[in-house]
């Protein structure tokens, strides 16, 4: 896929194409607002990121413009680690997703490949299926080769996110912002220990692992 | 033109005086003015009299009658300062003895200089002349002694006041003035000395409760605050560097570590992977630092909306309970339903984290963590407790400042940050924090305001 990255700091900017480069993908880099504005509108890319801070024109303008121009290519904005206010601004004014800086760069891509993904309009759907694991999202059911296994609520949403996200890893961050609503990495290794317990419930007389760990990175639904 | 107004209490007091100087003089004049007319008009209405009854007389019996009583008239008022003459049309003296020319035009006169018998000098008289039809001219004349008397007695009482007042306004303004500088100077002096760096001097005040004393009294309080929370700000910078140290210090030793004994890719990744676990660690001691600044500056409550504190308690201890249950600690958990308040619900996710993480690092297997939330009257109470060892008392206000840990071997993980993050997140929401012993064990107690009910209907909109 195309990205087009936009941030002043030549490191970060290095930082970023050397990793994305190296996953596959094809990486233009602005390090100003103007350029960033105008290769956004001139040039088609499956995805955009985007500094708050840039020189020339800042990141939340550009992204106000760009929306306003009905460009909706999907964009994830950087914002330094001060502001929290600025994140709930930048996700009002139409960023897809935000990444605090400083980031790992896994969290990066695990990100940017589950907004370039997301249906521009969710459909309504019934049920979630990945394999052999289904999950009856009116009833709050889930099933594994057809056999019923009894989750907590917390347990079913994580399955939620992992089974609407398959072949897409989930970092620790994204499943403490979509399944607890927490903005902040508590101490203690919730998610960790969620992941045990859903995984203890879902693999209980099944040789496969249904939740495959990607270390360093996060977790993902095992799709093949 | 543009008014000049002094700027010393000096100059104030002086123009005060000046003025008020200025009003004594127009009032000493005004009075003056109007003693000297009403005294005029009695000499008028003196000489009015006097030469009405002649002129009857003269009407009565002819210009001899006139004469004769011009002559008795004279005799009897010589020394009341009335003055009499009566001339034929030539001027020549008839009768009376008025030292003067009779004036040849008939009506008042206010200045007739009339000479003095006995002493030879000649003073100013106010006169009445009337032509009789033969052409005759009769003179009634009264002394002007007395209005110029008046005059001057009370040209010098308005004189000698206004300078009095005029010498002690000027003097108490110069005192005024010196008193004022004086105590300023003070001030100013300890100011210059703070600013020169020596931060423990204070203004000297007597114990007597004027306006300069007060002042002092106020600028001594600010001064002790800004010296505490300099103190306090030079102990941060102190915690920060010492807690920044051990962290960058792992972190030297973790990479000199991968130079001398890493002998394969796998050994090198290792290292690499707990190198990058430290400068994370130290990312978050500078995140949870600047996040306390971020909500102590308070502009975070623009963006409150009503929050259910219920929903946030039952999704924080959903989230902790397996991890407090494997950890050997029991939790208990009993919320009212529905409480609402004003605040940001992060936020409160996390004070609540804290509460709990806090408790679960600090107590023994085997302790109990409550988590209650309850209503009373116009308040919603968040209290988290448990039956560890609790904190003595006197240790209780200083754990909620930043970096403090009551282990001395500081052996335990975090930074000390965790309970002035919750200090400072309860003060954003206007909660009071107390602790309590809930022997044995910690009782944390956070009181908000409740949402009225009205304000509750947005809150499940939402």
């Amino acid at each position: 896929m195309r990205v087009l990255v936009a941030d002043d700091h030549e490191e970060t900017l290095n930082f970023i194409r050397r990793g994305l480069t190296q996953a596959g993908h094809i990486v233009s880099t602005v390090d100003n607002g103007r350029e960033a504005l105008f290769r956004a509108t001139e040039e088609s890319y499956d995805a955009i990121v985007l500094d708050r801070m840039l020189p020339g024109l800042d990141g939340l303008s550009i992204l106000k413009m760009l929306r306003a121009g009905g460009i909706r290519t999907p964009v994830l904005l950087l914002t330094a680690m001060t502001r929290i206010a600025d994140r709930v601004e930048g996700l009002e004014n139409g960023a897809d997703d935000y990444l605090v800086k400083p980031f790992a760069f896994s969290e990066l891509h695990a990100r940017l490949n589950v907004i370039i993904r997301r249906p521009a309009v969710l459909e309504p759907e019934t049920s979630l299926r990945v394999l052999d694991i289904e999950l009856d999202l009116g009833k709050r059911i889930a099933r594994r080769g057809g056999r019923r296994i009894d989750l907590q609520p917390r347990e079913l949403l994580m399955l939620e996110v992992l089974l609407r996200n398959p072949h897409r890893v989930m970092t620790k961050t994204m499943l403490l912002e979509r399944v607890w609503d927490f903005d902040f990495d508590p101490q203690t290794n919730i998610v960790e220990t969620h992941i045990s317990r859903l995984r203890a419930k879902l693999n209980a007389d099944f040789d496969q692992d249904a939740i495959i760990t990607v270390r360093g990175a996060g977790y993902m639904i095992r799709s093949e | 033109m543009k008014l000049h107004i002094p700027r010393t209490t000096f100059g104030l007091a002086v123009m005060v005086s000046v003025v008020l100087t200025a009003l004594a003089v127009l009032s000493g004049l005004v009075g003056r003015y109007f003693a000297h007319e009403e005294l005029e008009q009695q000499l008028d209405h003196r000489i009015t009299t006097e030469s009405s009854l002649l002129i009857e007389e003269y009407d009565r019996g002819g210009l001899a009658a006139l004469a004769a009583m011009v002559d008795s008239h004279h005799d009897r008022h010589e020394n009341s300062g009335l003055g009499y003459l009566l001339v034929d049309h030539q001027g020549r003296r008839l009768a009376g003895s008025l030292q003067a020319e009779a004036p040849s035009k008939a009506g008042w006169r206010e200045h007739l200089y009339v000479g003095n018998k006995t002493t030879g000098d000649r003073r100013a008289h106010q006169a009445l002349t009337v032509i009789l039809p033969a052409g005759e001219r009769l003179v009634v004349a009264a002394d002007r002694m007395p209005v110029e008397e008046i005059d001057a007695v009370i040209g010098w009482i308005t004189a000698g006041m206004t300078s009095v007042m005029l010498m002690m306004g000027i003097g108490s303004a110069w005192i005024l003035g010196l008193i004022t500088r004086q105590r300023i100077d003070n001030i100013s002096k300890v100011a210059n000395a703070i600013a020169a760096g020596d931060l423990s001097r204070r203004i000297d005040r007597n114990n007597r409760a004027g306006e300069f004393d007060r002042l002092a009294e106020t600028l001594n309080r600010m001064l002790d605050r800004n010296a505490e929370l300099l103190t306090n700000l030079k102990q941060i910078s102190t915690d920060i560097a010492h807690d920044l140290l051990t962290p960058l210090g792992r972190l030297q030793q973790q990479l000199e570590l991968a130079l001398t004994d890493c002998r394969n890719t796998q050994d090198y990744r290792h290292t690499i992977e707990r190198a990058i676990a430290t400068a994370v660690e130290i990312q978050q001691l500078f995140s949870s630092l600047l996040k306390i600044s971020e909500i102590e500056s308070l502009t975070l409550r623009k963006t409150f909306t009503p929050v259910s504190l219920t929903e946030v308690a039952k999704r924080v201890t959903d989230a902790f309970r397996p991890d407090i249950e494997e950890n050997g600690r029991k939790l208990i958990v009993r919320l009212d339903h529905d409480l609402h308040i004003l605040g940001e619900r992060h936020l409160l996710s996390q004070l609540l984290v804290n509460l709990i993480e806090n408790a679960m690092r600090h107590t023994p297997v085997g302790t109990t963590i409550s988590v209650i939330l309850s209503r009373a009257a116009d308040h919603t109470i968040l209290t988290v407790e448990d039956d560890g060892p609790g904190i003595p008392v006197a240790d209780r206000a200083r754990v909620i400042e930043r970096f403090v840990r009551l282990e001395a071997s500081r052996s335990t993980k975090g930074h000390g940050l965790g309970l002035s993050l919750v200090k400072a997140i309860a003060t954003a929401h206007e909660a009071e924090l107390i602790m309590e012993d809930n022997a044995p064990g910690l009782c944390i107690r956070l009181s908000f305001t409740a949402l009225p009910i009205r304000d509750r209907k947005e809150a499940t909109k939402v």
